[in-house]
Formats: structure tokens, sequence, C-alpha cells
């Protein structure tokens, strides 16, 4: 019963992951007008911190979906800082998978 | 879609690359760094006795500031006869003294000097006892070794987005791992202010798919500093004269060697995830963690579809491997200093590690102590 949830918590995970390509349409460092773009801390000098906004409407920084297993039964899955516009990670999707392994292991 | 031909060439000619490069790798010499792995014979299921001297219980104290949330993705160093634990998803350093009291916590957010908004790494520094804290967007802040006095810092040349984790290979040399950029491994001169070298080493498409490390692909040994690759165990050492890749050691597992030519290119992560736990059933992969000592080299690697832990006695050349100890639990092995390693446990999974077959009563008692609302627990492994 378990591994039956797990396969189909998992199908849906690989449907929605496949079918929202989330990629980003803007590069970060667009800072309102006025301000500058530091690419030391990757921030506007105001103090407000750099978003790109992706494909699916959501706003995030630039962070991957990794698997990151260390102890074998704590969340493996989580989003991972990669500094690249193209990279958004939907933390849903993160919490999702980590459920599916729960669900599948012993 | 000829950039899409373009992108297939460049990553076709970066595994195929690689795969020279670990061809390269088994040819070792065979008999002083190959070690022959045969899951058919090895003694599965040892006695806790048969690797421990002894297993001890250290309850963290809990309070308000002092709770650990999540024992993924912690960074652990005994530094002084303390404790620090960075928890990178909680962006602070927490410092426990040896009998687990809460110290402090070392907690430097915010857009000021010596401040920061992430935090993927640290280390106090062997060299000259100076923490380092090291943000993922290549900063690094360098404070006095409480961590008090902010001192200075450098920045990796903006070319580099994103990196990982770092070591410190000798007084001036920083080597950062970066799982995102073109390479993987970047030397950077702190006297020079500048990356004096870089390597790439393990195709880009497996950083994020089980076939890597579990939190850092570098451990110490003595004043060596390693490299491991997660998908095949092959153990560098990083030569600190010249930055190259040194073969150190290589798990030979016959016909049950991981071979990255099998693996389909550009998948998924969840595709990978799946090809992983089907061929981790019959072939030795997903090499997470590396040890060594002067009497042991230890490593957890997948096989059977669990989490095995190897144990290579360096002087006898003897082997052992476990998933459940013969006592019935079984081993979570996070952080070695010198003999003795360490594991970070929330109470709610005290089970699955410890029983009072492990440790002696008076710890077994320390455990019984704890609640569902405590803080994680050490489990302290002293090393035969």
């Amino acid at each position: 019963m378990k591994k039956t949830l797990s396969a189909i918590l998992l199908s849906f995970i690989i449907f929605v992951a496949n079918s929202s390509s989330t990629k980003a349409q803007s590069l970060p460092g667009s800072c309102p007008d006025g301000l500058v773009w530091d690419p030391d801390i990757f921030m506007c000098v105001t103090g407000d911190p750099a978003i790109i906004t992706c494909d699916s409407g959501s706003s995030g920084y630039c962070f991957e979906l990794r698997f990151d297993d260390e102890n074998n039964l704590y969340c493996p899955w989580d989003c991972f800082w990669t500094g690249k516009a193209n990279d958004y990670c939907n933390r849903f999707y993160a919490v999702l998978l980590n459920l599916c392994i729960s669900l599948g292991s012993d | 879609m000829r950039n899409r031909q373009y992108n297939f060439l460049i990553t076709l000619f970066t595994v195929l690359s690689s795969i020279s490069c670990i061809d390269d790798a088994r040819d070792f010499d065979r008999g002083k760094n190959v070690i022959g792995v045969d899951l058919d014979t090895i003694q599965f299921q040892p006695s806790i006795n048969d690797l421990f001297e002894k297993v001890e219980i250290i309850p963290l104290e809990t309070r308000k500031e002092s709770i650990i949330e999540s024992a993924s993705r912690l960074k652990h160093q005994v530094y002084n006869d303390k404790h620090y634990i960075l928890s990178v998803k909680q962006n602070k350093l927490f410092v426990f003294d040896r009998k687990g009291n809460f110290v402090k916590t070392i907690d430097k957010i915010g857009n000021g000097p010596g401040e920061y908004r992430m935090i993927y790494d640290f280390e106090i520094s062997r060299f000259d006892g100076k923490l380092h804290l090291m943000t993922p967007y290549g900063r690094m802040l360098i404070y006095d070794s409480e961590g008090d006095k902010f001192i200075e810092s450098f920045h990796l040349p903006d070319s580099i987005r994103a990196v990982h984790q770092f070591k410190i290979l000798n007084e001036d040399i920083y080597v950062f791992n970066s799982d995102s950029e073109k390479s993987d491994l970047y030397f950077y001169s702190k006297s020079k202010n500048t990356i004096v070298s870089s390597l790439s080493v393990m195709p880009n498409f497996l950083t994020s798919t089980p076939f890597k490390y579990a939190r850092t692909p570098f451990y110490y040994y003595k004043d060596s500093l390693r490299y491991f690759m997660g998908y095949d165990g092959t153990v560098f050492n990083i030569n600190p004269q010249n930055y190259s890749l040194e073969k150190r050691y290589f798990l030979d597992f016959g016909k049950r060697n991981f071979m990255l030519e099998n693996l389909p290119l550009n998948e998924s992560v969840v595709y990978y995830f799946e090809h992983y736990k089907s061929i981790s059933n019959k072939i030795a992969t997903g090499f997470a963690i590396y040890f060594e000592t002067d009497k042991y080299l230890i490593s957890r690697y997948s096989y059977n579809n669990n989490h095995n832990y190897l144990f290579y006695n360096k002087s006898n050349k003897t082997l052992m491997t476990a998933f459940k100890l013969k006592e019935g639990i079984q081993l979570s092995l996070n952080f070695l200093e010198k003999d003795t390693l360490y594991s970070f446990i929330p109470v709610e999974f005290a089970h699955l590690y410890v029983n009072d077959k492990v440790v002696s009563q008076e710890n077994f008692n320390r455990l019984q102590m704890l609640s569902s609302d405590s803080n994680m627990f050490i489990i302290k492994y002293v090393l035969k």
C-alpha cells in the first residue's frame, strides 16, 4: 500500500516537475531607479534582496532542487544556491519529494 | 535546434572527458591503492565491539536559543574542547561544550560589514585559529576564534556565482567546491587575491543527483586534504604544491563497480533518484561520506538499497561492512575528529541508532530522560 501510494505521488511529482519548467525571465540585478546592483553581495545597495521572476509567475532566489541525503531518513531534497537566474527551486516540490521518500522507505 | 545539438555535443564531450579521467583513476598501483571489496564474502553485520571502543550519548542542552531544528545540512568541528555546529538551514553556528552545555550561537545575519544573508560552510583554521564563515555567493568572512570580532573578508571573482563547500589547504590557499560552476574545484590565493587554479572533475549533471557526496566531497587526513568522487568512490589527494589530484584509493567492487558511461545524460533529478534506487540494489554507488584515520578508511556507500558503512583496516587490510549491527541498530557516522566519530540525532529517531546493548546503562539513562521537545543529541563513537 505504501509503495503504491509512493508510486502515485512520485508520478504526480514528475508530471508537475516536467509540466512547469520554471525558467527565469529576468536576471538578478534589476534594481529600482537610482540604486546600484552590488554583485558582491547579490543585492541592491539599499539592502533589498535580489529577486528573480520565473515563468510560473513565482519569484525567488537562484536555487536548484538537489538530492543531499545524509542520514538515510532526514529529508534529502532541498534547494541549493546556484547563482544562476535560470534555476528556480520551488520548496513545495522539495517537501513533496521528501514526503514521497518517507512513504517509500521502511 | 542548432543550440540543442551544440549543447548535446558539449555534454557528450564533458562526459567522455570524465570517463577517460575515471579510467585513468582506476589505473591505480594495484595492491597499494586499490582495495578489493568482494561483497559475497565480506563480513556483514559486525558487532559494535568489532568497531568501537565505546559509544557515548551527549544530549545537547535544550534552550529556546539552542535548538537545532534539523539534522540535515549540518557541519561540525570540535575546537578548543567545544562543539561548533553549523546549521545551514538556520544560517547560524551553535557552540556547545564537550558535555553538551549550550555556550552561544554565532549569528551574523545582516547587511553590514562582517554580516551575511546565507552561510553554507565554516571552518576554524588549523593554521591561525580564525573562524571562517563562507557564503554560497563566494564571500569569506573571517573572525577571531570565538566569532566575536570581525577581522576581514575576501570575495571570489564575480565570474564564480556559487560555491558550496571549502577547505583550507595551507596558510594561503583555500579550495572551494562548486556544484554549479564549470569547474568543481577553485584554488584561491589569499595573498594574491586571485584564483590560481581550477579543476573540472565531475560531470555537471551529476551534482544534483544521489550519485555524489553528501555534505562535502572533502576530508582531512592529518595535514593532507582529500577529495572523493561520489559516484564510484575514487579518493584523491590534493597536492598543495601544484593543485593537482593524485589518486589515493579506489574501492574495487569488481562486477558491482559503478560505470558512469551506463548512466543516461541530462535527465531530471527525479529520474536519477529512481535510477539510483534501481541500480543500487546490485551496484555499489552513492559514496556519500569518507573518513580516514591512521587505522581506518571508512566510507558510506549504497548497495542492496541500503546505506552501508565500509571499514577498511589499513594495517591488517581486513574489511567489514554494515547497514545494521548485530545489536540491531543502524550506524550514523557524520563527522570525524581524530579517532572519534560523531552523529547528531533528533530524539524521535533515537530508537534506530541506540539501544541498551550498545551503550552503558548510564548513557542509556541519559537518553531516557529526553523528551520529544528536547534538543537533538550527539552519539560519540570512539574507534578501536
